[in-house]
């Protein structure tokens, strides 16, 4: 028992040990992001501010716009993620519960999509969105982002629908309930865990985009966060502190999410896993 | 009978209106994209023609006469090797280490996990700033410990640019394949492991024998989604090196961007991500195989 409790102390040391290493650029970062370029210069990235700079984030948001970029993002991936429902939660109904002839087929050519490579879309769709008009446009980049997340979407929801035991739909069409009856009462209200899941996922994706916003969008005023700080590097290349509160605001959303989610993250990732 | 067949024929319009929206745009976002890749890597499409013929082949002799290819094409081979290996293989350990200590395995485990919710832009910068050559954390550790020779210019050179990336980019994929050893490990019976102990077996035998081979089916899908994901590298090439120095770091994705958006090589473009596909196919299939067979042991 005793060998066993210092081998698990030992262990433990060592997890701990890795795991600072594995916090140690995002701790970097935050300390970083509240130093002068003296502070930096004279003690390295290591040291402790001498003082906290907030000032360098309110540079970074209203000089460097990077609070313009914050609220792109935010309405692209809001709205790209409400489409994604939209469009994700009937599709899986419709092929977990096979509602009409050749609804696998159908979802055959929609699992091919979950490993399409982005390269291969780029070109065409790029060709597409100027011959409609999209280019540069906020409805352009939420429909491409909606729909590349629409394979992975349907494939989860679909997972989760063919879960719920077809009895319930089966009472309910034996009360004269429709299909998108049974839908929207009975299979919508019991798919929150798998909503959540989804949604979780999405939005970081969606957030985090990044080679889709720099083909589809070029105007100043509607870049996400992304390219907005990609373009901060750029700007204010040698100010590494400005760029790590850039840095941090653009990772706020995701972490938050992930902080108070962490169950969603790991349950959406295990559906593309293990079987069981 | 007329009743019953417009009665089938409601049926099957509601059936079909489930999916309908989401074909629509699945179909023209995304399907007719690749297919219409796969067409313009058969003409000589570049955004300043105003017509496109078809020319055959051409744009595939040209790319495999084309020296950047190459370079590309072995970069993404060599990001497909280390990166798996270094994020499998990590990801292991920390399964393993995590699994034994399951009672704080889950604080831990966010520390590990928060790099994939970040953008790779934010990695990239963050380990850019860890490489820089003369306060950068990396090199500043190597000389305190007196490894100086070791504090070189790791994205500055040609020889360890591509390396310093796909170190940057592990350190967040270790992550993922952790989650899948995890849930994997949680599948072994203990029974397993404590009958081996009393027939005499070390934990290393154990390991070897009977954890590992038991986990085959998650090293495989680990295996081939980090492969899949490493042919898909961009962000991080971008906002890193930009390809350089001097083209050191190019890979395939990065290659295709600068032949179709800069070079405005736009059929070149489609050809290189058609050749990219074929490169990558079977792991596509592989990975939708295992999709779909979990489906038919349901």
């Amino acid at each position: 028992m005793k060998k066993n409790k210092i081998h698990q102390l030992f262990i433990v040391v060592f997890a701990v040990l890795i795991a600072a290493v594995w916090l140690l650029p995002m701790v970097m970062g935050l300390m970083n992001s509240v130093k002068t370029m003296e502070d930096i210069y004279t003690g390295g990235f290591l040291s402790f501010p001498r003082r906290i700079a907030i000032e360098n984030y309110a540079d970074v948001w209203y000089k460097s716009h990077l609070g313009e970029y914050f609220k792109n993002s935010m309405l692209i991936t809001i709205s790209a993620v409400i489409l994604i429902l939209t469009l994700a939660c009937p599709a899986a109904y419709g092929f977990a519960r096979n509602t009409f002839r050749g609804s696998s087929f159908i979802f055959m050519i929609f699992l091919s999509g979950l490993a399409i490579p982005l390269t291969i879309v780029l070109i065409p769709l790029y060709q597409l969105m100027d011959s409609f008009g999209l280019l540069d446009s906020y409805f352009g980049i939420i429909i491409v982002e909606a729909s590349y997340c629409l394979a992975f979407s349907i494939f989860i929801m679909r997972n989760f629908f063919r879960g719920v035991p077809s009895s319930l739909a089966d009472a309910a069409t034996v009360d004269g309930c429709s299909q998108w009856g049974i839908f929207l009462r009975i299979y919508l209200p019991l798919a929150k865990p798998a909503l959540g899941a989804l949604i979780v996922l999405t939005v970081t994706w969606i957030w985090n985009s990044f080679l889709f916003p720099l083909i589809l969008i070029y105007s100043k005023n509607k870049k996400p966060i992304t390219l907005g700080l990609a373009q901060l590097h750029g700007e204010h290349i040698s100010f590494w502190n400005l760029q790590m509160a850039g840095a941090v605001i653009a990772s706020i959303v995701p972490l938050a999410i992930f902080l108070a989610f962490q169950k969603y993250f790991a349950r959406g990732l295990m559906t593309g896993a293990v079987k069981g | 009978m007329k009743r019953t067949i417009l009665r089938d024929i409601k049926k099957w319009w509601i059936g079909i209106s489930f999916v309908f929206p989401a074909c629509v745009f699945f179909g023209i976002l995304i399907l007719f994209p690749v297919l219409k890749s796969i067409y313009l890597s058969f003409t000589d499409y570049t955004i300043l023609l105003e017509d496109i013929s078809l020319i055959g082949l051409s744009q595939y002799s040209d790319l495999f006469r084309d020296s950047k290819f190459y370079l590309a094409l072995k970069n993404t081979l060599i990001w497909s090797v280390f990166y798996t290996i270094l994020s499998v293989g990590i990801g292991l350990i920390l399964a393993i280490v995590l699994n034994t200590i399951r009672w704080i395995s889950n604080i831990l485990r966010l520390a590990f996990y928060y790099p994939m919710v970040l953008s790779f832009v934010v990695i990239g910068l963050l380990w850019m700033w860890m490489y820089l050559p003369d306060i950068g954390i990396i090199n500043t550790i190597l000389r305190t410990i007196g490894l100086k020779r070791l504090a070189v210019p790791w994205l500055g050179k040609s020889s360890t640019a591509l390396y310093g990336i796909i170190v940057a980019a592990s350190w967040q994929q270790a992550a993922y394949c952790m989650v899948l050893y995890l849930a994997g490990l949680a599948m072994i019976p203990v029974e397993y492991l404590e009958a081996a102990q009393i027939d005499g077996a070390t934990h290393l035998q154990s390991f070897l024998n009977i954890v590992l081979p038991l986990l085959n089916r998650v090293t495989a899908l680990a295996v081939v989604t980090t492969v899949l994901k490493s042919f898909k590298v961009f962000d991080l090439v971008y906002i890193m090196t930009y390809g350089g120095p001097y083209r050191a770091s190019i890979v395939l994705p990065f290659f295709m961007y600068e032949e179709a958006f800069h070079n405005y090589r736009m059929a070149y473009g489609t050809a290189i991500a058609v050749v990219s596909l074929i490169v990558v196919f079977p792991f596509i299939v592989f990975y939708l195989r295992h999709l779909t067979t979990r489906e038919v042991s349901e």
